[in-house]
């Protein structure tokens, strides 16, 4: 695999290996050593000791190379840390964000309307002037992403608290401009979370325009849900352009898209009055339980073949949920107690087998 | 430092956008002029960490009672605003047509301590308890009162000119089944838009050291208020009564 330098603005090339990749090299040399060591252990190694001693260089040379470009983790004590981290870090920017929030709500009484504008606006500015100087300091990018996602959260504080400090009735229009920012600052910096939200406001502006061009509130947009679905749907157009920018990326916009479509389609399954369509509720209901299951299987056959494991993951959990919510509805008060929770034991044994085999599938589709 | 320039951009795009509206909105002569009392305006608590400044709530009369409802969002109405009203209300699918149907947003006038105001009072003076019939509502009760809606803000304020509060609304439907005194489909205004005006800070001091609450109640301030170019209403002045 060639390693390339980063781009100096970023912005990475298709082939520009990312910070994933290379972890997974390492990890690939570590497992090398780790099964080298038993096969010596049990007189079974096909390398001589000068053919050993050249790949060990070969593979010493690498790890030495991919830690000072990407700072992977050579160890699995190192690998431990690095999760800690990350969660510490999402941890600080949520806890940071609160501390501003608070802050407001505290304090901006006292303040006339154009010191509110003022320091609602360097807030989320403040924020990602902190990503930049952190993004050139660290390669982990783990303070940068704690900025980032203050910077994000302040950025949704400072429209909300202005349009409710100048009376100015929220309309769809300004998420618009929460899309542009979250966009701009996940994509040259590679913030996965902040592209993930993104794509969710985009989904949910593109839905709410349309709600508000129909002369409707668009906060209705996660009450009936079908222009939600269809717009979760359209994120799918962005996997290319975005694939382009970062590989990282496509899984992203795959896991957001799925993730709300399927969470629509579970909604609509379960209640029909959130559908749009002029039909009765459990005719609704019916067709959308159905559709859910088509869409389920096909994902999971889908996801399999592409070796989407973040796709086939997400579709087992909501295929899940949907299957026990039928199951409650249909069988709870028609089965004795005992049961209803017999067979849940037994489904719950054939969903293992049915993972298990797909499971196995993705292996050999590996090999 | 290129990539913090679009972000950047977009947050002062967003507060740009934001202020342009505001000073738009409050620039010029205001399209209308109202003065209301704390009964209409009272004020907004967040709590007691709320300290992002003092805010009036806009109040106004439901008028949920269904046969009340429609004197003023009649069928004509009703269907002026966009709504399908195709389904009679006796059908056996309009308890879900009327309930499925999405909320309109609309201007609506709200009349201020008049004709309507005073039909509302005469009905509760004759369905009021024992005791001091209607005084109750008379003294608590906010003294706007729906009585006109369009899609066309600017047709709505030529026809109520003076002695009105027109303000944008989200307008639902609503269904009393048979089993109810029904079947009668009418509608209701759900919320104003907005339903809130911030205090300015130049007047917020006026309400730091308003009297307690009286009873029988009593208004302790009066508000002017102003609708500005976009239909957005603000506070322009406010006085202390008592």
């Amino acid at each position: 695999m060639s390693i390339g330098r980063r781009l100096p603005n970023g912005l990475k090339t298709p082939d520009t290996p990312s910070a994933d990749d290379a972890q997974r090299r390492v990890d690939q040399i570590r497992a090398f050593r780790a099964e080298l060591g038993a096969l010596k252990a049990a007189g079974a190694s096909p390398l001589q000791p000068e053919q050993e001693a050249a790949v060990a260089a070969y593979h010493d040379r690498l790890l030495a190379h991919l830690a000072a470009q990407y700072d992977v983790d050579a160890t699995e004590r190192a690998g431990q840390l690095s999760r800690g981290m990350r969660l510490l870090s999402f941890f600080g920017a949520v806890t940071l964000t609160a501390a501003i929030y608070s802050l407001v709500a505290h304090y901006f009484g006292r303040l006339d309307v154009p010191m509110q504008a003022a320091l609602l606006t360097a807030f989320p500015l403040m924020a990602l002037i902190g990503v930049e100087l952190a993004a050139r300091r660290e390669r982990t990018l783990y303070i940068a992403s704690l900025f980032a996602i203050a910077a994000y959260g302040s950025f949704w504080l400072a429209l909300w608290e202005l349009t409710q400090r100048l009376d100015i009735p929220l309309s769809a229009l300004f998420l618009w401009t929460g899309v542009l920012f979250g966009f701009a600052l996940a994509i040259p910096y590679g913030f996965r979370i902040i592209l993930a939200a993104s794509l969710f406001t985009l989904a949910a502006a593109i839905a709410a325009t349309m709600f508000e061009a129909a002369g409707t509130e668009w906060p209705l947009v996660f009450n009936r849900l079908e222009l939600l679905l269809i717009a979760a749907c359209s994120l799918l157009l962005l996997i290319m352009p975005l694939a382009r920018a970062d590989r990282a990326f496509a899984p992203v916009v795959r896991l957001t898209s799925f993730g709300i479509g399927l969470a629509c389609l579970l909604a609509l399954s379960l209640d029909g009055s959130h559908s749009l369509a002029p039909v009765q509720p459990w005719t609704a209901e019916s067709v959308y339980q159905s559709l859910m299951l088509v869409v389920c299987v096909a994902l999971l056959v889908i996801s399999v073949r592409r070796r989407w494991s973040e796709s086939w993951k997400l579709t087992a959990v909501m295929l899940t949920l949907f299957l026990l919510t039928r199951y409650v509805e249909w069988f709870w008060d028609a089965l004795p107690t005992y049961v209803f929770f017999l067979i849940l034991a037994v489904f719950a044994f054939v969903w293992l087998l049915a993972l298990g085999r797909i499971r196995g599938r993705l292996a050999m589709v590996g090999q | 430092m290129k990539r913090m320039l679009v972000p950047a951009l977009a947050t002062l795009l967003m507060v740009v956008t934001l202020s342009i509206v505001h000073g738009w909105n409050r620039s010029g002569v205001p399209r209308l002029r109202i003065t209301l009392t704390e009964r209409e305006l009272p004020l907004s608590w967040g709590g007691l960490d709320d300290g992002r400044g003092a805010r009036f709530r806009i109040e106004q009369q439901g008028r949920f009672e269904p046969l009340d409802a429609r004197n003023w969002l009649t069928e004509e109405r009703l269907r002026a605003l966009g709504f399908a009203l195709d389904v009679m209300p006796g059908a056996p699918e309009a308890a879900i047509e009327y309930g499925r149907a999405l909320p309109k947003s609309a201007w609506v006038a709200l009349e201020y301590d008049a004709t309507a105001w005073r039909d509302i009072e005469r009905r509760r003076a004759l369905t009021e308890p024992s005791g001091r019939p209607g005084a109750l509502y008379e003294l608590s009760s906010s003294r706007l009162v729906p009585v006109d809606a369009s899609l066309d803000g600017d047709a709505l304020i030529a026809r109520h000119p003076a002695g009105h509060l027109v303000i944008r609304a989200s307008i639902q439907l609503a269904y009393l089944d048979p089993r109810n005194n029904g079947p009668v489909g009418y509608g209701y205004i759900r919320h104003l838009i907005p339903d809130h005006m911030s205090v300015p800070h130049h007047l917020k001091d006026r309400l730091a050291n308003l009297p307690e609450r009286n009873e029988p109640f009593t208004p302790r301030y009066e508000v002017d208020v102003a609708l500005g170019r976009f239909g957005i209403p603000y506070v322009t002045d406010v006085r202390v009564l008592r």
